[in-house]
């Protein structure tokens, strides 16, 4: 038997459709990944590397080995831009696809960075943060006025290389799959409707918006003004934990990932106060309970969720809470808030999973295979945190283990 | 034993391979199942009086009370000596994988208890309530008490454990359940939904940080638990019926044995794989050796049969890559060798064989260069590394032609890290501050002293060698054996008059071009300020 | 209460509430609910606390105590609870069960005149049209306000506005902006002169029967004077 005639189409390129990727092409399986954004790696490619001089094991530089494995595979195909349209057959399937060409053009484009500065939406243009599929900057189409009314056309203008074509070209697709891998991870919690001030004040970021500062800038800048934070709190459990939202979940991943950078920080600035809000720290890690003790010793552990935060005349966080300690009511001045946000079900799932015929859980996440649940396709699988919120080293562990499921689905037909 | 299974999916040639399972847990039967469905010939070594399950029953050699006296060889060819009862076994297997089970006890200690008739370890409970036996818990009017994590966090899933033990108790007639925990971890799967279920079942938690209950035992066998509620900030007590204690999760005690006799790293609390990233998810230090389940760390019984699964994928594809091109080659001038068996000390990989003569064992070999640098005769070669005196120099000429004014910076950096990073600058279109050059190397470990110094003798003002954090390094040892040489090298550089300064060590991740840049930029700033008041010496 | 000596576990009955429908034994202890009250610290209160000593069975104690009536009813807790547990309610709840004589003084008494006379300040309705007229003219001479006149009891008007009783009381200038602002946008409005008070003083006592008695009223004035829309600046 052979598996070199197999197709395998994985949607979404992040850690674990990466891995699973890598894990299927050594068995010579003919790999394609879709990828609905510009760049692959997903959330995982742009965290921050949290080691002090010692790994602590957030898992960081995995996603950068992933992807340079599965760029060298001759036989994977990384399609980026593309979604998945639908699906058609009973196994093999057809996968439909739809594929938007690159607004700028990779051989042209040397990184200048002119059209950063020229650019009037921020965050419509973006850099990729890891080894190169495609050209390595790209434009939000979401975003760019350009596709509002061809209103502006500032970064094509300007840039040097003549390497930004404005173009709504879109090229439909098939592939042949003999299995379909569901890897469209999370969405991060959007803590607007929390009274912290997130949207308004500019110097409440999320635990996401933390990770690229500090790979960006090495020390923990303030968006506002640029200035090196010393005062800075983590709350925690912003948008898990959250029956009333109907998040009865702990998403798992954000003690590990803010104590680690909250470290991190205190490593890199000497003078860095620290306060952490939680309500349960979980664990994480084979070193937890050392780590845990350290940051006890160094870090302000507050147990409670603060109210409020108000910005003040002096451009400072003030947030209020309820100090367990005297039972008061209390505030504190910081210079950053970073809100802990929870992994929350990818918006697409309920679509991804009316077309391929797939029980979404109770939370809105697609349960792996061997859940006790409804039957499932033949054929089709999900893995990572489109099953639900778990950490780099899990997603890989979840990759793997269905990647053999596949690779004996496969061998048996 | 060979047996090839009809349903197996590996299409390669002869599937004679042999593997030997360390191990009789649910997770090695079900690596044995996966492999022997493959066509793989499997041998279990058990513990005393186990049995195989069904599913691999008659399909595997099954080895009870063994215990491994030494492993030979390397990776597709390993012999294991095994004692069998009074018997000794010889096997040669291709590939090992230890899946032996954890080691469970109960915390008596962490809540002042001592074992006895009304405190239950967690594992007792569950086998209780396994087989029905809760008459003993029901009765008007029970209470009783679970003990999760209070001065020691307890794992995530032996709170999931006990979360489910309570509610089974509180599911019992006349019972009254009362959970005492430092942090609730409920971050595995479904565990708030379970805490959830079980407060609306009526079971009582009470949570606590730094502050526990003080348990005292009465004369009647019952508990008087005393404690302080921080949220109603009452001082509460409690009569129990019955206790229920946590459990901690260690490795087995013969995993040290097996360890120590396979040659593989072990971890701070003594599982069979070091922590570090680059062994995900069941690799050791040694090719060809594996590890999985409860001999790797404390996993659930869910993720104990994924991980199964995993190592099966794991071990599969090694077998089918054995024939495969061995990585670069690492040769030992029989001439130039001493003997000294400095190389089979360093050697991480355990790829060095000692007999007639000293040798590289191709298949075990990582290629980190471990060895060469530690050589003292400089007797091992790696073939395409080039970080020699004349490399280094024709690099710096032409560093001080093309710039001039700038000092002159040599940055030796791994290429699982540092390496990565730099592809990284480069791919987004940046380049390195000008006057720095940058040699890439299979691992610090590959850098000796002299080569530090021979990047001075070609004219360096400064020397940047980067590696991975510590616990990082694909070869477990690379990094601080680096770092060793590096620090005795600015011993040498202060005794020649030279600042230490001017020998950086970085440790550095994959993933980090920013950082990269922002290391070498503090550090040519920090050559800058040195390099003047020389200048003015020199003009003086 | 005291505070230090050890209750009993035991004695507390934490099933007592289960046919309370507030969620109150979901609670993480998050801490949220007290870190945005406004009087949290105050005499020991904050709404944790009471969320948690009726989830153990210790409801008598919280009934007894103060706690409850230091709350202002204000409801963030209730909007900040991630486990959606009804503390507003509960609140309420406990009110409820303290025996009319003994709930605080201000809100018995209030409640009791606003029963009986339809306002809690028993001003007779003469003396609130007199207050009314009186404020009426002063508008009137203002710039541009010229000939403005409070409409009481006006029929078929298209909005009915309640008045808090410090209004025609102690804070008489501050009826002085909605009514520039219902004179500049033209608005058809009126007030009734029987049964005119908004404040819901059951609300605050948990009293359900007199907050039905009292929203009654104001919807019996809607049905009178046969307007579809309320105003209730409350």
């Amino acid at each position: 038997m052979n598996l070199n005639n197999k197709h395998v189409t994985i949607i979404g390129a992040g850690v674990a459709g990466l891995t699973a990727a890598c894990c299927l092409a050594d068995w010579d399986i003919h790999v394609s990944v879709l990828e609905k954004t510009p760049f692959p790696g997903g959330h995982a490619i742009q965290l921050t590397c949290k080691a002090t001089d010692t790994c602590v094991k957030c898992g960081a530089c995995i996603a950068e080995v992933k992807l340079s494995g599965a760029i060298r595979k001759p036989n994977v195909h990384i399609f980026t831009g593309t979604q998945m349209e639908s699906i058609s057959g009973q196994g093999p399937y057809r996968v439909h696809y739809r594929s938007h060409s690159p607004l700028v053009n990779a051989d042209r484009c040397n990184g200048c960075g002119i059209c950063f500065k020229k650019c009037p939406v921020p965050g419509t243009i973006l850099q990729g943060q890891a080894p190169r599929v495609g050209p390595y900057v790209a434009i939000r189409r979401d975003l760019c006025r350009y596709f509002d009314n061809a209103a502006c056309t500032l970064c094509r203008d300007s840039c040097p290389q003549g390497a930004i074509h404005f173009s709504n070209e879109a090229t439909a697709g098939e592939l042949k799959a003999d299995a379909v891998l569901v890897a469209t991870g999370f969405s991060p919690y959007n803590p607007a409707a929390k009274p912290y001030g997130y949207g308004l004040f500019q110097n409440v970021i999320t635990s996401l918006d933390a990770e690229r500062v500090l790979r960006d800038h090495y020390l923990m800048k303030r968006p506002t003004d640029g200035r090196t934070a010393q005062r800075i709190a983590f709350i925690q459990c912003v948008g898990s934990r959250d029956a009333k939202s109907g998040h009865l979940w702990c998403s798992k991943i954000c003690c590990g990932s803010s104590l680690r950078m909250a470290r991190l920080i205190q490593s890199r600035q000497e003078n860095a106060e620290i306060s952490f809000f939680y309500i349960d720290v979980q664990t994480f890690g084979k070193n937890f309970h050392s780590f845990y003790k350290e940051a006890q010793e160094n870090i302000k552990m507050i147990r409670a969720i603060p109210g409020d935060i108000i910005n003040t005349k002096m451009d400072e966080l003030q947030v209020i809470y309820f100090d367990p300690d005297t039972h008061s009511s209390r505030d504190a001045i910081f210079d950053l808030v970073v809100l802990s946000v929870g992994l929350m079900p990818s918006a697409g799932n309920a679509r991804m999973a009316g077309e391929l015929g797939w029980p979404l859980d109770t939370q809105g996440f697609m349960p792996p295979r061997s859940s006790p649940n409804q039957p499932v396709p033949k054929g089709v699988f999900t893995i990572g945190t489109a099953t639900g919120p778990m950490s780099i080293a899990e997603s890989v562990s979840s990759a793997e283990q269905t990647a053999f499921e596949i690779i004996h689905f496969l061998g048996e037909r | 034993m060979e047996n090839k299974a009809e349903n197996g999916v590996r299409g390669k040639e002869s599937l004679s391979a042999e593997v030997m399972i360390f191990g009789d847990s649910v997770c090695a039967q079900r690596i044995a199942a996966n492999l022997v469905d493959n066509g793989i010939g499997v041998c279990l070594a058990a513990g005393n009086g186990s049995s195989p399950a069904s599913i691999i029953q008659d399909r595997v050699q099954w080895l009870s009370d063994t215990r491994l006296n030494h492993c030979h060889g390397f990776a597709g060819n390993f012999t294991l000596q095994i004692d069998h009862g009074h018997n000794q076994l010889k096997k040669t297997v291709q590939a090992i994988v230890v899946a032996e089970d954890d080691s469970r006890s109960p915390n008596y200690s962490q809540y002042r208890l001592t074992p006895g008739l009304r405190v239950v370890g967690l594992s007792d409970l569950e086998e209780k309530l396994k087989h029905s036996m809760t008459e003993s818990f029901s009765g008007t009017d029970t209470r009783i008490v679970l003990l999760c994590g209070w001065r020691k966090d307890a794992h995530p899933s032996v709170a999931r454990r006990m979360l489910e033990g309570c509610l089974q108790l509180q599911a019992q007639p006349g019972v009254s359940t009362y959970f005492m925990t430092g942090n609730m971890k409920v971050a595995s799967a479904g565990s708030e939904e379970l805490v959830h279920k079980a407060k609306q079942a009526g079971t009582v938690f009470f949570k606590f940080t730094g502050v526990f209950p003080t348990i005292q035992p009465q004369e009647n066998g019952y508990f008087t638990i005393d404690y302080p509620d921080e949220s109603t900030r009452n001082t509460f007590q409690l009569t129990a019926d019955w206790v229920v204690v946590d459990e901690t999760i260690e490795p087995a005690n013969h995993l040290e044995l097996l360890i120590q006799k396979l040659g593989i790293d072990q971890d701070h609390i003594g599982f069979a794989q070091s922590d570090n990233v680059r062994r995900l998810s069941n690799f050791t230090n040694r090719r060809g050796i594996f590890v999985a389940g409860g001999s790797r760390g404390v996993l659930s019984h869910a993720e104990q049969l994924a991980d199964a699964d995993q190592v099966s994928l794991n071990v599969l594809s090694f077998l089918g890559d054995l024939d495969g091109e061995p990585l670069a080659g690492v040769t030992i001038k029989q001439g130039l060798c001493a003997r000294c068996l400095t190389c089979v000390r360093l050697c991480p990989h355990r790829a060095i064989e000692v007999g007639s003569r000293i040798t590289v064992i191709t298949e075990a070999c990582q290629s980190c260069g471990i060895c060469t640098a530690g050589c003292p005769g400089r007797a091992i070669e790696m073939e395409g590394v080039h970080i020699g005196l004349e490399t280094i120099q024709r690099m710096n000429h032409l560093l001080a032609i093309t710039f001039v004014e700038k000092p002159r910076i040599v940055v030796f950096g791994c290429m699982r890290s540092a390496g990565q990073s730099h592809t990284l600058i480069q791919v987004s279109g940046q380049a390195l501050p000008e006057g720095v050059g940058f040699v890439e190397i299979p691992c610090g470990g590959t850098i000796a002293g002299r080569h530090l110094l021979g990047a001075f003798e070609a004219g360096a003002d400064g020397v940047m060698l980067c590696i991975c954090h510590t616990d990082n390094c694909q070869s477990e040892i690379g990094n601080v054996v680096a770092r060793k040489r590096a620090e005795s090298t600015r011993d040498l550089l202060a005794s020649a008059g030279v600042e230490t300064e001017r020998l950086r060590i970085v440790s550095l991740s994959a993933n980090m071009g920013n950082e990269f840049v922002y290391r070498i930029k503090a550090f040519i700033k920090d050559i800058v300020l040195l390099n003047n008041p020389q200048k003015e010496n020199k003009n003086g | 209460m005291a505070e230090n000596q050890p209750i009993h576990i035991e004695a507390l009955n934490p099933d007592c509430c289960n046919q309370w429908l507030y969620q109150q034994d979901a609670c993480l202890t998050c801490a949220m609910c007290a870190s945005v009250c406004p009087v949290a610290g105050v005499d020991n209160y904050d709404p944790r606390k009471m969320v948690r000593m009726v989830s153990l069975g210790m409801v008598d104690q919280v009934v007894q105590s103060r706690w409850p009536w230091i709350c202002t009813m204000c409801g963030k807790c209730e909007q900040s609870c991630p486990m959606g547990i009804d503390i507003s309610d509960l609140t309420r709840k406990i009110r409820s069960l303290r025996e009319g004589k003994h709930v605080p003084g201000i809100l018995s008494k209030g409640l009791a005149a606003a029963l009986e006379t339809g306002n809690n300040l028993s001003l007779p309705k003469e003396d609130f049209i007199f207050i009314l007229e009186d404020v009426g003219d002063e508008v009137a001479e203002e710039p541009g306000l010229e000939g403005f006149t409070v409409p009481i009891d006006k029929k078929g008007a298209r909005i009915l506005t309640t008045i808090h009783n410090k209004l025609v009381n102690t804070h008489t200038e501050d009826l002085k902006p909605w009514w520039r602002i219902f004179h500049a946008a033209g608005e058809d409005w009126t007030i009734a002169s029987d049964n005119w008070e908004g404040t819901t003083w059951g609300y605050f006592t948990g009293d359900d029967e007199a907050m039905k008695v009292m929203a009654g009223r104001i919807v019996e004035n809607m049905r009178r004077l046969e307007i579809d829309t309320l105003l209730w600046p409350e």
